[in-house]
């Protein structure tokens, strides 16, 4: 498959315009003014792209439902808040494919009748940041942000930081200044979202996919995808494989191909025993599903998620427990504070993994763990919870033996040996 | 068309734009659904993921759902149910959550027993915890002399940050951190700067916010005794419920009246209560500053007012039975009587009684246009918060005023003099800042518009759509009260009557004409004229301190009354406790009854101010005549009192018509000096609150108030009176040419505001 997200990720300067603008870059963009903002919609929703920033919701299909006529002004965000752990796939765009992304802002905002528009970057992309300041100035001056109703404000807004103001409703409060606590639903953001305006927020993967999709057609970007899924897909592999990294392949490339072609597969001596395939807050996937095509359809038909495609090795060296202890105290740490399940719940989730890991916990604690995920997460008020319990409960289901195993020994048995 | 909805098989009543729980709590099924972070008037959130409950669909496609009610809009033929088994343990699991952090210290907790988590963790059955891991502790901070904080209690709901930060528009609360280490607070250690930040007590549902100077005197909340008050600290007349035990006040609670201050009151009202409890309080009779025997100081009070040569003065401070006493005794003698110690105030008074019907605080609460003129926040807290209601609801707001007061900054502001100010009254409705308003409000401070802005006010609004409402207000809790006494040139004429010596005596109730009331300046030139005063008071004033002979009088929730506040609604009052006489010596713990009533078989405390105006009445041979005069005014001014548990009762039109004649007050003329007067006040300032120590230990510095381009230390102030010399407070934004300065400071001088003074600056060396 062609490199298309991924063409200039080894470039000297991938900030470069004359680079970008070489390997067909702006073409999408002067396709896309020549159309209206319907066709535009159309166009993208013929293409069958999906949320890529883990909900896979239909691209074409949000835009569409914000209306048209929504009422001005209105803004469109750009989610670079990239702070799952297990997913590098945004940093790789930020640092390697900037034009991408301010060029799918530019179509995205003529598509949405947005005279505004902020990239929010994850705090610690900082540096990253400033790759996209420098592609993007140089755009500015080269008049490419003017669109047919006039210049795209389009502002870079660095995160102070936590994984919640990833979220799309508390990235509009991080914007506005606030707490970033997710907001209640309804009024949706789409009607009332950034300083109550219609507002749009797309993940900046699903953002760099345009300029492809106006410059090539749907039809084109459909053809890249493989065994059921449509395009390209950003995928990335963390934990002990020969080459860990991030790999630009056709969507709907099995597990097993990623996982073992392009990451060559573990490192000598270990053994794979899962993967959360969509960061650290998808359910595990089991080597008996590594031939699962990783598109959103196939991979929730298996019981889990494709989440951003991130994949986190579980290998026979480490303690599922522990891994799972790792996780969860992220979580824990990230939670916003404000729904009563995410904010007690995670840490009483995360000290029962501790106690079992210590060698300390009783069969009951695995019990209390269950019936804990049965509680915090239907009840939660945004994602994050739900998605921090996903390892945890799949995990628990997956690795039942590993923790009788601490609770029988009384010590975590990957310690055994070490000291 | 009546809409209901099904909570677990029983009809609840709605209005559309209502959620479940709302409505649910609005109908009295408190007992269902269990909810934390909704709270009546700061809406719902969905944090707390308390108020499960089960919704059973249409059609039969979809499965029923628990969800949460507070985020459920109520829509017709809902089906709920509460009593499954799945709800149920929701409501169980999430206070169990919530229980992993919280302390249960109740039996140390000054909550306990009016705590809201208490309540609900009882309600929902949870009685068995599992965690058995670490609690995370928070260090306190010390937020000031009103509100404890006990942090390790939070369950994090936000009300607490939903009331300061978005209801008041408080700037120095807020909430910091996350995950579960939220916490709900200052910066850093320091006093709350909100005139409101006692309601932190009442909206917190658990221990973390309560009250400080309640704690200082604590009593289990079931052992106080309490009844309907109504707050005799400004004219708005907010309700409230006041708790008492063993013969003394310990604290104030709102009460819940949606018209009016709804489910909240400010500080002044919460803690300016400690007047009752202030050591300097006069609880015995005093003749020539001695303690001494009531019956003494009675015979001796009978004995001047025998000689004929009395004169009376009520007070808008004192509740209206007790001025219509003072007035029926007057009137048995044939004596002079006013009702307020000056002209300028007996004006004040009509014009505010001869505005049009006021809006309640809940209309000012939903009006689209304000204009406030003054530092409404400094008299009336209350009505100042009403208007940041209105504000948050999308109203524009203008603010005219000397100074830039903190709800100018919620709006356009527009530095003004006093003496400007009845001419732009009077433009008013040629003003943008009312042009297409559908709902509009003018809310003024009596005392800086004063009676000739007040009187430009009634004829602009006449000018004004019939919609348009306005209101005015002062500190006083029964102007509007008195105002009815303060027949044209009462006043003047006393103070005539004084001056050529027709009268050499005087009964004052509940007023200070030679201390801080308006006019004072001139009563202290005519009291070398005077044999002897005689002072009826709940607070030590300068005049009951002057007086040759003093009765002290039952603070308001030792008695019954009326109140008849801003609006004209006249709100009565019932007797909370009964204070318990200090047993100084066993000569003077006489009760108030007479011997031969079987009284003095206990020490109670002072009677109300009609007790004694009785006794008078019966010591020179008027009782009945008295009782006749008394009764015949009561049934014309309030034919039936009304309930203290109701809303009150609105003056009728023909009685405010009555002062439509009154006199055009004629505004005063800039001198030659080009500095004027203005008050200044704060919101914990007021006659009875000043006393109140936790609430004065946060009073502003007393000085001299004027623009920051005045680059000076110290300034001396002259006036007809007197002279003041003060340290300057230089301020932001003030209008030019502006000073001001606080009551006593009028009083030295004097002057009202408005009038024109002499300055002498000091520059600093």
């Amino acid at each position: 498959m062609e490199a298309v997200l991924s063409r200039n990720f080894s470039a000297p300067d991938p900030a470069d315009l004359a680079l970008y603008q070489s390997g067909g870059g702006y073409a999408g963009l002067r396709r896309a003014i020549t159309m209206s903002p319907a066709e535009i919609i159309d166009e993208v929703e013929k293409s069958g792209l999906r949320g890529c920033g883990g909900a896979g919701f239909p691209t074409g299909l949000k835009w569409r439902l914000r209306g048209l006529d929504a009422p001005e002004p209105r803004y469109l965000v750009c989610n670079l808040d990239e702070t799952e752990p297990g997913s590098i796939k945004d940093r790789a765009l930020l640092f390697g494919a900037p034009h991408h992304i301010i060029e799918g802002m530019l179509i995205a905002a003529h598509a949405l009748g947005v005279r505004y528009a902020v990239i929010f970057v994850r705090g610690e992309y900082a540096a990253g940041a400033r790759v996209l300041e420098k592609a993007l100035q140089r755009a500015r001056a080269a008049g490419l942000l003017r669109l047919p109703d006039g210049e795209l404000r389009l502002d870079i807004h660095i995160s102070l930081g936590r994984y919640i103001c990833g979220e799309d409703s508390a990235i509009l409060n991080a914007i506005e200044g606030k707490r970033a606590n997710p907001r209640k639903k309804p009024p949706h953001i789409s009607q009332q979202g950034l300083w109550q305006q219609p507002t749009t927020v797309n993940n900046a993967e699903s953002i760099a996919h345009l300029p492809g999709i106006l410059a090539q057609g749907a039809d084109w970007f459909r053809a890249l995808g493989v065994n059921g899924g449509v395009g390209s897909k950003l995928y990335s592999v963390c934990g002990p494989a020969r080459r860990p990294g991030v790999f630009e392949l056709p969507m709907g490339t099995t597990a097993a191909e990623i996982l073992f072609e392009h990451a060559g597969g573990l490192q000598e001596g270990r053994r794979l025993r899962g993967v959360l395939p969509g960061g650290s807050s998808t359910p595990f996937l089991l080597p008996e599903h590594f031939d699962t095509p990783m598109h959103f359809d196939a991979v929730a038909k298996v019981g889990s998620r494709l989440g951003t495609g991130g994949f986190i090795l579980l290998d026979d060296q480490q303690c599922p427990v522990d891994f799972l202890v790792a996780t969860t105290r992220f979580f824990a740490r990230e939670s916003c504070g404000f729904c009563t399940p995410c904010r007690e719940g995670l840490p009483y989730v995360r000290w029962l993994l501790e106690r079992i890991e210590a060698g300390t916990g009783a069969l009951e604690d695995i019990e209390t763990l269950r019936a804990l995920g049965g509680q915090i997460a239907p009840n939660s008020f945004c994602a994050l919870a739900p998605g921090a319990l996903m390892p945890v409960l799949s995990g628990l289901h997956a690795f039942n033996d590993d923790f009788l195993a601490h609770v029988r020994l009384g010590h975590c048995p990957y310690q055994e040996g070490r000291s | 068309m009546k809409h209901v909805f099904y909570l677990d098989g029983q009809a609840v009543p709605f209005t559309p734009g209502q959620n479940v729980l709302e409505a649910a709590l609005a109908a009295g099924l408190d007992r269902q659904i269990p909810y934390f972070c909704f709270h009546p008037a700061l809406g719902s959130l969905g944090a707390c993921r308390q108020c499960a409950v089960k919704m059973y669909p249409h059609d039969s496609k979809h499965p029923p759902r628990v969800t949460m009610a507070c985020l459920l809009p109520a829509s017709d033929h809902l089906q709920l149910g509460t009593l499954e088994a799945d709800v149920h343990a929701e409501h169980q699991e999430i206070i169990e959550l919530l229980m992993t952090n919280h302390p249960l210290d109740c039996p140390v907790c000054d909550e306990g027993g009016q705590c809201h988590l208490q309540d609900m963790t009882v309600q929902t059955g949870h009685s068995q915890r599992h965690y058995s891991g670490p609690k995370r502790t928070y260090r306190n901070q010390d937020l000031g002399p009103l509100v404890y904080q006990e942090m390790n209690r939070c369950i994090t709901c936000y009300r607490c940050v939903r009331f300061y930060q978005d209801a008041a528009q408080g700037e120095d609360f807020g909430a910091f951190g996350s995950r579960d280490r939220v916490t709900f607070g200052r910066i850093e250690d320091g006093p709350l700067e909100s005139p409101f930040s006692g309601n932190l007590v009442e909206v917190c549902p658990t221990g973390v916010f309560t009250d400080k100077v309640f704690r200082h005197d604590y009593v289990r909340v079931w052992d106080l005794q309490q009844a309907p008050s109504v707050c005799p600290h400004c004219a708005v007349g907010c309700n409230t419920t006041p708790g008492a035990r063993l013969g003394s006040l310990r604290r104030i609670r709102n009460r819940l009246r949606p018209e009016m201050n709804g489910h909240f009151i400010c500080d002044r009202g919460r803690y300016g209560f400690r007047y009752v409890t202030a050591p300097s309080r006069p609880l015995q009779a005093r003749l020539q500053g001695e303690t001494s025997r009531q019956e003494v100081v009675l015979r001796q009070i009978a004995a001047r007012l025998q000689e004929g040569r009395s004169g009376f003065l009520g007070s808008p401070r004192e509740d209206l039975r007790s001025n219509l006493a003072l007035f029926a005794l007057a009137d048995c003698l044939h004596a002079p009587f006013a009702a307020v110690t000056s002209s300028w105030a007996e004006a004040l008074a009509q014009q505010c009684l001869a505005l049009p019907q006021a809006p309640s605080l809940q209309e000012v609460a939903a009006a689209d246009r304000v204009v406030v003129i003054g530092d409404l926040g400094g008299i009336a807290p209350m009505a100042e918060f009403a208007v940041r209601q209105a504000v948050r609801g999308g109203a524009s707001l203008t603010v005219m005023a000397s100074a830039y007061t903190s709800l100018a900054r919620q709006g356009e502001y527009r530095p003004l003099r006093p003496s400007a100010l009845p001419e732009r009254v009077a433009d008013l409705h040629n003003d943008p800042c009312l042009q297409g308003s559908r709902r509009p409000v003018i809310l003024a401070t009596a005392e800086t518009l004063g009676p000739a802005g007040l009187h430009a006010l009634r004829k602009t609004l006449e000018k004004l759509p019939a919609n348009a409402r306005a209101g005015a207000f002062v500190n006083r809790p029964n102007l509007f009260g008195a105002a009815y006494f303060a027949a044209d040139g009462h006043t003047a004429r006393l103070q005539q009557a004084l001056r050529q010596r027709e009268i050499s005596h005087l009964l004052c109730l509940g007023a200070d004409p030679f201390g801080e009331d308006w006019g004072a300046g001139v009563w202290r030139t005519l009291m070398p004229g005077l044999d002897g005063i005689a002072v009826l008071d709940m607070v030590d004033s300068e005049t009951a301190r002057n007086a040759e002979a003093l009765l002290p009088v039952a603070a308001f929730p030792e008695r019954d009354g009326l109140f008849v506040n801003y609006e004209g609604r006249i709100q009565a009052f019932a007797t909370v406790y009964r204070r318990e006489a200090q047993i100084l010596h066993p000569a003077v713990h006489h009760s108030g009854f007479s011997e031969a009533a079987g009284g003095q078989m206990h020490p109670l405390g002072p009677p109300p101010p009609w007790f004694w105006l009785s006794r008078l009445a019966e010591m020179l041979d008027l009782h009945s005549a008295w009782q006749e005069r008394f009764h015949f005014y009561q049934h014309f001014l309030c034919p039936q009192p009304p309930d203290p548990e109701g809303p009150g009762v609105l003056l009728p039109d023909t009685i405010r018509a009555r002062f439509d004649i009154a006199e055009v007050p004629a505004a005063h003329p800039l001198g030659p000096e080009q500095w004027e007067l203005d008050i200044f006040r704060w919101y914990g300032g007021e006659t009875l609150a000043d006393v109140a120590d936790d609430l004065q230990s946060l009073a502003p510095p007393r000085g001299l108030r004027v623009g920051s381009e005045i680059r000076a230390a110290a300034a001396t102030l002259s006036g007809p009176c007197g002279s003041l010399h003060l340290p300057v407070i230089p301020c932001d934004h003030m209008a030019s040419g502006v000073i001001a300065i606080d009551q006593d400071g009028f009083a030295e001088l004097g002057l009202y505001p408005g009038d024109p003074v002499s300055v002498e600056w000091e520059v600093s060396s």
